[in-house]
């Protein structure tokens, strides 16, 4: 195996995205030096990115921390050392090969640097290598991430040793080699299965969906676990509960279980077994899974090359292209609203980034139903009901939830290169701003109407209050809209080489949904001073937030006009 | 040099191929014009070539190499220009350039000393330092044109080529294909531009849904048809006669 030719193919691709462009804060496109004053900004918006991601990820350490913390203490109960680290073996297995699951068929078989490569003199051996490689780097750090908590729980238990760091090192690099090449297997399975990638993309999206519940269930459960706390009597009771199941896993997964052994001090001989077993099995099933992969990889690989050459010109159900020659005449913001419906049901990321974002009330009901905390849920809920605010309360957090949205806020980037065929119709700005409202309130103000409603069945609100909820409601999505339409139409992220990277890695999502939370917070000042501090009527408190709503619509709607119509002017 | 037998390429079952049953060949030291109608199988005929798409049947070989049996060696005799040129964009044009000589093991002096020639023939030198991402479609084009000749390959592959070329760039490239072909090598191009076909084309095949409806020099498509007199714009028209129509229909 050439490799030079390998290092070549891993280092051409990893110099794709740097960190700073995934954020969206560098442009690949900048040819000229920033001037100073944006250098500044950048740093600045750098170091608070960089500051939200390490509170962010931190959290999640502690959270991950304090579970297998919990889990040890059981662990000591029912006998088994570094039980911890088993668990969470097993959790960082089945999350990476979920996530790598999803990343595979695009980094082995659909990347579109693999139509370059193709054609270069690299044999079928070295660009499998070279992408199961890419892959491997690409899924390793979510197995760290679930992993390290658990290194650190071992660590602070037995105390820092040289076994410990070397053998979780070890661990680290080759834990993932297990879930990493079944995704690549279950990869090669749909990599050319069903025309048009029908089946490919379905079997993507499951599971995606699979990783979503799995995210949700754990956070819930851990959740539930730390509210159990630490006391000697908790978890023995939690020891009775569970210790059987956590002895029957330990034997059934022999490979996590050696795993534990290795780093968990022990005698020197279970150690080097463990050791040696580990290391030999993970090796075998890299060896088998890439003799596997290999085989026909160039073939399959044309294959899909071919489907996606063979399905550009066919009119695709979900492609602006399957527009069929109107018989009628539509409005253009129908067309435009459609457009924007296309392009989010065009891509998975966009589909489970934005549906799930409107259905966020329905998961934290779920949410709380798993972590078993609906019931402290209903407890606030009747303890705030006699307040006059109530109807306020339930109506902001109602308001919050749909306003925590990127689909204003990334509407712009998400079209990418696309935009400038929206430059070049023969629309105004402001059409294409309604539409683009239009396709918000289709989706959040509905949602937000029928969750409300259901609401209402359960919780102590008159329905008289509707009369003003639902304007109310309609409007702040509205302005929310506007709001975060202005902020993509002002700085668009229109580069990108993955569609997540118009969503995700985007920080017009953050400010988007930070100025929407701000919206909400001064009606809610104006709703205090109003109801409590004036002493008005619930209802005409209401009415009048109705009137400062609407009243605030027509600024915000010259702002998002005003920059629209500089970033649909041509350049 | 390159050779086409019996060449099949379908896309999907319930459709007719988009090449059928394909028999062409290009001698070395000649120039080879590939032209027909939208969709009529050039871009998929290249892509079977450069082993971008495989055949569903027949043969092609560049030289000795056979696309099947030794992929590797036929890719490394050609140098390949697509119609929509692929970069890792975030590489500077000198990165790729090297990064190309690199996969097709130039040593570093001789990749130094063609990216210099070519980058001045092509007037690229000052934008090599710049991110791809910042080229324009034609800086892309020249790029992906300087990339195939890196290696010094024995046959050219273009594919549109002269899509988003300036007249100097477009010029100068016809000079490089025709020295090129001087010197022994091999070129095989796509295009919709009869005029740039007729005048520089030692060979010209015409395509026609999928099916190779005429192949020879110019003199030789004229007695074909029967007329002297004719350009070759009107024997494209006349060997493709109502094709917009019913690819519109298709």
């Amino acid at each position: 195996m050439a490799k030079t030719k390998l290092l070549l193919l891993i280092k051409a691709n990893r110099r794709q995205s740097s960190f700073l462009e995934q954020l969206g804060i560098s442009s690949a496109t900048a040819r000229k030096p920033a001037k100073p004053i944006n250098r500044a900004k950048k740093i600045t918006a750098t170091a608070l990115i960089i500051a939200a991601l390490f509170v962010g990820f931190g959290s999640l350490m502690v959270m991950l921390g304090a579970n297998y913390r919990q889990l040890e203490l059981i662990g000591s109960f029912i006998g088994i050392k570094g039980l911890s680290l088993f668990m969470g073996s097993l959790i960082a297995a089945v999350v990476t090969f979920t996530y790598a699951t999803y990343t595979a068929g695009s980094m082995l078989y659909r990347a579109n640097d693999l139509k370059m490569l193709v054609t270069l003199p690299v044999s079928e051996n070295d660009l499998f290598v070279s992408r199961f490689i890419l892959h491997y780097l690409t899924n390793i750090s979510l197995y760290v991430a679930v992993m390290i908590p658990a290194l650190f729980v071992i660590a602070i238990t037995y105390g820092f040793s040289f076994r410990i760091i070397s053998m979780g090192l070890l661990v680290l690099l080759i834990g993932p080699v297990l879930p990493i090449s079944l995704s690549m297997l279950y990869a090669r399975l749909f990599a050319t299965t069903g025309r048009n990638g029908g089946k490919r993309r379905y079997t993507e999206v499951i599971a995606l969906f699979v990783m979503f519940i799995l995210l949700v269930g754990l956070q819930s459960i851990s959740s539930r676990w730390l509210r159990e706390g630490f006391s000697e009597t908790t978890i023995a009771n939690l020891a009775a509960m569970f210790g059987n199941l956590f002895s029957t896993l330990f034997k059934w997964f022999p490979l996590a279980s050696w795993k534990t052994r290795m780093i968990v001090p022990d005698s020197v001989a279970s150690m080097l077994r463990s050791l040696a077993l580990f290391v030999i099995l993970s090796g075998s099933i890299l060896f088998v899974s890439i003799a596997f992969g290999k085989q026909n990889y160039s073939k399959l690989l044309l294959q899909s090359i071919s489907e996606s050459n063979g399905t550009r010109t066919k009119r695709k159900k979900n492609s602006i292209a399957s527009y069929e020659a109107p018989i009628h005449y539509r409005s253009p913001i129908k067309v435009l609203v459609m457009k924007e419906f296309v392009l989010i049901n065009s891509q998975n990321s966009y589909m489970m980034e934005l549906y799930a974002e409107a259905a966020i009330p329905l998961i934290l009901v779920i949410v709380y139903f798993i972590g078993g905390t609906l019931g402290d849920v209903a407890a606030m809920v009747n303890s705030l009901s006699s307040s006059d605010a109530f109807p306020f309360m339930y109506c902001g957090v109602l308001l919050a939830m749909a306003t925590i949205s990127m689909m204003s806020s990334t509407s712009i980037s998400r079209e990418g290169r696309l935009f400038d065929f929206s430059k070049i119709l023969p629309v105004s700005p402001n059409t294409h701003v309604k539409a683009k409202v239009l396709a918000h309130l289709l989706l959040f103000g509905s949602t937000y109407l029928i969750f409300m409603i259901i609401g209402l069945f359960f919780l102590p609100v008159s329905p008289v209050h509707l009369l003003w909820m639902i304007p109310l409601g309609w409007l702040l999505i509205t302005l929310s809209s506007f709001t975060s339409l202005a902020i993509d139409y002002s700085r668009p992220r229109l580069e990108w080489k993955l569609p997540q990277q118009a969503v995700k890695q985007n920080m017009n999502g953050m400010l988007g949904m930070i100025v929407s939370l701000i919206t909400i917070a001064i009606f809610a000042g104006i709703m205090y001073v109003l109801l409590i501090v004036l002493g008005l009527h619930a209802i005409i408190v209401g009415i009048s937030l109705v009137v400062v709503s609407a009243l605030s619509l027509i600024p915000a709607w010259k702002v998002v006009v005003k920059a629209a119509g500089r970033c649909y002017a041509a350049a | 040099m390159i050779m086409l037998q019996s060449v099949t390429k379908r896309y999907s079952q319930s459709k007719p191929p988009a090449v059928d049953n394909m028999t062409l060949s290009v001698p070395q030291g000649k120039i080879f014009g590939f032209l027909g109608p939208n969709g009529a199988g050039k871009s998929t005929t290249i892509k079977m070539i450069v082993g971008l798409l495989r055949q569903d049947s027949g043969t092609i070989s560049v030289g000795p190499y056979d696309n099947i049996s030794d992929p590797v060696a036929l890719k490394r005799a050609i140098g390949y220009v697509p119609d929509e040129p692929l970069f890792y964009e975030n590489m500077t044009g000198n990165q790729y350039l090297r990064f190309i000589a690199d996969i097709f093991e130039v040593p570093k002096t001789a990749a130094s000393e063609r990216i210099g020639k070519w980058a001045k023939r092509f007037t690229l030198t000052e934008a090599l330092d710049d991110r791809i991402s910042s080229y324009s479609r034609g800086m892309k084009q020249k790029l992906g044109v300087i990339g195939a000749l890196i290696h010094d390959c024995k046959v050219l592959i273009l594919d549109e080529p002269m899509v988003g070329l300036d007249p100097r760039a477009s010029f100068t490239l016809k000079e490089v294909m025709r020295e090129f072909c001087n010197n022994g090598g091999t070129v095989f191009f796509s295009t919709h531009v009869m005029d740039v076909a007729e005048r520089l084309c030692d060979t010209v095949g015409i395509i026609n849904r999928g099916k190779l409806a005429a192949c020879g020099t110019f003199a030789e498509l004229k007695n074909s048809t029967g007329e002297q007199q004719a350009t070759l714009e009107q024997i494209f028209l006349e060997l493709t006669d109502g094709e917009d129509e019913t690819t519109v229909a298709h």
